[in-house]
């Protein structure tokens, strides 16, 4: 429950605020615990109510908890399920008050009624209270060999609760043992289902530990138990089924007549009005069927309208998942869908979700006979007064264009959307118009007589402004007013927000110069003066590039800024094809409507700590949580620098290994290169040509650039730090590690022996070793510098990986490092 | 990867819990205001019915003038869980008369947690048929008053009938009357362009029956299919017009029907049903 503070926060201020009610129901419950008098039941009922309706809306009623157990002596059902529910959401809270219930939970496992058996075995696995759990043990024996169902029942998903409370307990007690008999002999079908389900997931999370479990968790695959619960599987219940069908998708059938076998027997499974179900049959289906291609494809056909039919029917959101499943199967077969094109025709009482779906479901259907109804389809959700259902239509044409069919009629298509003259759309326009003249460069001409008629101010969208800009560098020659747009543009560089346009703008004026300089002089030197004042780092050092670029040699300023383009084929695809196979795999789960595989969003490191702390950030979580995430955080910025600088230092030692000479000095120039530079490396700027510096001048002159003779001194290099004492626990070290580029690397295999001797051949007596265990990381260090091993093992082989930290550069460092790599050699 | 839901909320529009009840430990227990924050504050709402916020994931469904959200935090099914979530809102309907809103929520709180107890269990669905569920829950539901339906009191000393492989329907039944009422409900989809041709027509249709039959009567029901095939009660289908004869691209049907006599005559089991 959620603790008094912040329920108070979220409750509205029509709600009682708590206190004085919460001591007026302790009061009342007090008078009638003792009483025996008749209607006593119907007064604790009512106030029972009470206590659960501001347990609701978040008071804190845990106060009244001892009251709340006086009163639960009743042979009340209604009562003691209310007791039940209150006891179970306080217990873990109040630990030492949950003692209390034990008594009585106890007690009404072995009541006469089974439903209060079956109750209070589930109200006690629900306390979660670990100190608790000795009092467990017992009653989910006698539960799990109870002659009524229900009792059972319960039972079979306690055991799974108590595993979560406490594991060893559980397993001590063969509770996965008895579980396992029941669910092949039971004779009711959902004691079963929850059999299978609690043994699942104890062996799922036991497997990673012990053998036994994961050999366990293999024969639920085995022959015998699958068979046993396909031929049950009509007992089952809607969703118990979706438990067995599962499992069953994971079964690999010996030969190619097991599998008929199995799909004839669930193939009615397909009918069934629990879409669920459907989607279930539809996994183990394809997963059966792999391995046999033709197979394969007739279940493709096979789904087919069971699938559209759970599309039409239900409720939008139960659409939007079975749509994203259909998703993913449309871009495995596109072909198989391509006929049935009509039924992702957008209906207009559709939640944008599932349209958004839809129109994606059309752009992978197209082909060369389907495309031409479904642009004039999606030509008309263009003009839909939804703006972002417009936008959506007008990406899915032009995406429909990159996949080459029919590419002339929709080219068309897309320039009538600008004379639309509707904003939004003009600027989704624009920006696929960018990607088409980049794929298809023969229909510039068409392209270019209608967005030179845009006016820029009409378009006001970062996006869409950085493409009109582009097609203006991009054409210059093409469109007469190009270098007169951009100059009105550069005049108002300082209204324009968007970095991203300003960049454009200034590779644009660039490629507008070497085109036509008579025209554009003025205003690229209007446009490097308003780059080079620009706050922008980026925009500042594009500016300060092209600057020195066009002072060094406007020829080789033309190979980099406008080369001769070829024309793009294929844009690149986001996803890899293995990471499309991981989500097939885990069809009808949630991958499929994240479009990623699981791991990346269920396990902790792949969410990032950015992401976990803003979380904290925003919700107030347990201050004891948030004081884990700050600190690691904290770390990870400081190992940041540490690292970067380690890894450029192995850059440096691959390049001085290559060059005979290791004088100091030379390594000194090369350390200093930073980011901005690494450009002016290119050209060579380090030694200009004698020649070169008439001409900057003339360049200067050329450009009407008021700027001194040396513009902006180049900043100075940043001079590197390193962290003297650096600490790093080997676990961070080891994630940092990982995440470098490898810079440098040679694999050796040598024997513990060997590298113990590197160690101790390294000498001082600050040099330690720890026990040699995989995965270790260990440290000798000296003034001068220090040395991380990180040991790994894998397989027979050892690897050894070595960062090195120097503390201060000192002449004779490169051979001390050299030194350590022969010795790892060695 | 079956459902397992950590916590399940009913909100009304402004965010207020309506009823909340955790399962598992696995989520925090104020998930409830990453939802009010980073969705219903935001225009996110009704963009996309799953989101992820660190880890958990929601699903949410606006019923009338509620909103019920599951919270997950593994890789779950979520057609089960959208599902699950449109069966159990049936369920309180049939409880509560028709009627599922906020205060329809307000004056039922204590038989909703009855019933989140028996229909999920640590986070699984268990069982959501009424008839069967009418065996364990105490509560009556507050109906609204202009619904008069006639209620049937649950029989006090029913045998657990847990699971039985008719779940749908309770044994012993008796009528003084037997009769059997079908309704059919079609609806036409058509698009049109502006021009008025016809883009894309079909027809959904529902069969619905109610009977009341003393004991565990086998019924057939036989459709008029192009092939001729005979298919029977609780289908939801979509029919094509071809011509005269009516062809069937797909049906679903009720699970009280035996789905593998499905290509012959077929017999199945009933209830007097709440569709």
């Amino acid at each position: 429950m959620a603790p008094p503070a912040q329920s108070q926060k979220s409750a509205s201020p029509s709600q009682p605020s708590g206190k004085g009610e919460v001591s007026d129901v302790k009061m009342q419950l007090r008078q009638l615990a003792g009483s025996r008098s008749p209607g006593t039941d119907d007064a604790k009922r009512e106030l029972f109510k009470k206590v659960i309706s501001y347990m609701t809306i978040g008071i804190d009623v845990s106060s009244v908890f001892s009251e709340m157990v006086m009163c639960s002596a009743t042979s009340d059902i209604v009562l003691k399920k209310m007791c039940y529910l209150y006891v179970g959401n306080y217990a873990k809270y109040n630990p030492d008050l949950a003692l209390l219930t034990i008594n009585f939970l106890q007690r009404d496992c072995k009541d006469e009624d089974p439903m209060i058996r079956g109750l209070a075995l589930r109200s006690l696995c629900s306390l979660r209270v670990a100190n608790l759990v000795e009092y467990l043990v017992g009653p989910l024996g006698t539960g799990l060999k109870d002659g009524n169902s229900y009792v059972r029942m319960v039972a079979a998903i306690g055991v799974l609760k108590l595993y979560h409370i406490s594991a060893s307990t559980c397993m001590d007690a063969d509770f996965p043992a008895m579980l396992k008999h029941l669910m092949l002999n039971d004779k009711d079908a959902q004691v079963v289902a929850n059999c299978l389900t609690s043994l699942q997931e104890i062996w799922g999370l036991e497997a990673s530990t012990s053998e036994e479990a994961a050999r366990e968790r293999e024969t639920l695959l085995s022959k015998p138990v699958i068979y046993y619960f396909l031929n049950r599987i009509k007992e089952f219940s809607e969703w118990a089924q979706c438990i067995v069908l599962d499992l069953v998708a994971k079964y690999v059938p010996s030969d190619s007549n097991e599998i008929f076998d199995v799909m004839n027997l669930l193939e009615d499974r397909l009918q069934h009005a629990n879409g669920a179900v459907v989607l279930a049959t539809i996994k183990m289906f394809l997963q059966l069927t792999l391995s046999m291609t033709d197979v394969h494809q007739q279940v493709y056909e096979r789904i087919k309208a069971p699938l559209l039919t759970l599309v039409s029917s239900g409720s939008p959101e139960q659409s939007y998942a079975v749509l994203s499943h259909l998703h993913l199967l449309v871009m495995r077969a596109p072909f198989i869908f391509s006929s049935d094109y009509k039924h992702f025709y957008c209906q207009y009482n559709e939640p944008f979700y599932v349209k958004k779906l839809k129109l994606e479901m059309l752009t992978a259907v197209a082909n060369e006979s389907n495309t031409y109804d479904i642009v004039t389809e999606l030509c008309e959700y263009a003009a839909n007064v939804d703006i972002p259902m417009a936008r959506e239509s007008i990406r899915a044409v032009g995406k429909i264009a990159l996949q080459q069919y029919d590419v002339n009629a929709i080219v068309d298509r897309l320039l009538q959307f600008l004379e639309m003259e509707k904003e939004h759309v003009t600027a989704e326009t624009l920006v696929l118009v960018k990607d088409l003249l980049r794929k298809y460069p023969q229909w510039s001409h068409d392209c270019i007589a209608v967005v030179g008629n845009i006016s820029s101010k009409n378009v006001q969208e970062p996006k869409a402004k950085a493409a009109l800009i582009w097609m203006l560098g991009e054409y210059a020659q093409d469109m007469q007013d190009a270098p007169y747009i951009l100059e009105s543009l550069i005049e108002n560089w300082d209204e324009e927000h968007s970095a991203e346009v300003r960049l454009h703008l200034l590779t644009a004026i660039m490629k507008c110069f070497l085109r036509r300089p008579p025209e554009t002089q003025k205003a690229l030197g209007a446009a490097l003066a308003a780059g080079l004042a620009d706050f922008h780092q980026d925009v500042h050092d594009r500016a300060l590039f092209y600057y020195r670029l066009l002072k060094y040699n406007v020829t080789v300023a033309e190979r980099v800024v406008d080369p001769p383009k070829q024309a793009v084929s294929v844009f690149a695809d986001t996803q890899s094809s293995e990471i499309k196979d991981r989500i097939f795999d885990e069809f009808n789960s949630l991958s499929v409507v994240y479009q990623k595989p699981s791991y990346m969003f269920t396990d902790k490191e792949h969410r990032g700590p950015f992401e976990f702390s803003e979380e904290l950030g925003n919700l107030s979580i347990d201050t004891e949580l948030a004081d884990n995430v700050v600190p690691a955080q904290r770390v990870e910025a400081n190992d940041k620098d540490l690292l970067l600088s380690t890894s450029e230092k192995e850059d440096n030692h691959g390049a001085s290994n290559n060059s005979s000479a290791y004088n100091a000095p030379s390594y000194d120039g090369s350390r200093m290169v930073a980011a901005s530079q690494a450009q002016q490396d290119l050209v060579s700027l380090d030694q200009p040509p004698p020649a070169d510096v008439p001409a900057s001048l003339a360049i200067d002159d050329l450009l009407g650039l008021g700027l001194p003779v040396a513009p902006s001194p180049a900043p100075s290099p940043p001079a590197l730090k390193l962290n003297a004492k650096a600490v790093l626990d080997p676990n961070s070290f080891q994630q940092k590690w990982r995440q470098l580029p490898l810079a440098a690397s040679q694999e050796i295999s040598m024997n513990p022996q060997g590298v113990s001797c590197i160690v101790k051949s390294s000498g001082s007596s600050s040099a330690y070793a720890r026990s040699f265990h995989p995965l270790h990381c260990f440290r000798w260090s000296s003034p001068e510098l220090q040395v991380l091993f990180l040991r790994t093992k894998r397989g027979r082989a050892f690897y050894l990986s070595c960062g090195l930290y120097f503390n201060r550069l000192c002449p004779n460092l490169v051979c001390l490092r050299d030194q350590s790599w022969k010795k790892m050699i060695e | 990867m079956p459902v397992a839901a950590s916590a399940i909320y009913f909100l009304n529009l402004r965010g207020d819990v309506l009823i909340n009840r955790l399962y598992r430990d696995d989520v925090g227990g104020n998930m409830v205001d990453a939802f009010r924050t980073h969705i219903m504050q935001t225009k996110e709402l009704g963009t996309c019915p799953v989101r992820q916020i660190g880890g958990c994931s929601f699903f949410y469904m606006r019923i009338s003038n509620v909103y019920i959200v599951i919270v997950v935090s593994s890789n779950a099914n979520v057609a089960c869980a959208f599902k699950f979530v449109v069966e159990a809102v049936s369920l309180f309907k049939s409880y509560f008369g028709g009627t599922f809103d906020e205060d329809a929520i307000r004056n039922n709180f204590v038989l909703i947690y009855e019933l989140l107890d028996e229909i999920l269990d640590f986070g699984y669905p268990q069982n959501l048929s009424p008839e069967i569920l009418k065996l364990y829950i105490t509560q009556e539901g507050v109906r609204s008053p202009f619904s008069s339906k006639p209620v049937d009191r649950p029989v006090p000393n029913a045998t657990l009938q847990v699971t039985g492989a008719v779940g749908w329907r309770r044994e012993g039944l008796v009528y003084k009357k037997n009769e059997v009422f079908l309704d059919i409900v079609e609806s036409v989809n058509l698009l049109m362009s502006s021009k008025g041709s016809v883009l894309r027509c079909d027809v959904t249709g529902k069969i619905l029956m109610k009977c009341f039959l003393s004991g565990m009567p086998d019924l057939k029901l036989g459709l008029n299919d192009k092939i001729g095939l005979e298919k029977e009660s609780q289908i939801k289908s979509r029919p094509t017009k071809s011509g005269k004869t009516i062809e069937l691209d797909d049906v679903t049907f009720h699970q009280c029907v035996n789905l593998t006599r499905f290509n012959s005559e077929k017999n199945c089991q009933f209830c007097a049903s709440r569709r």
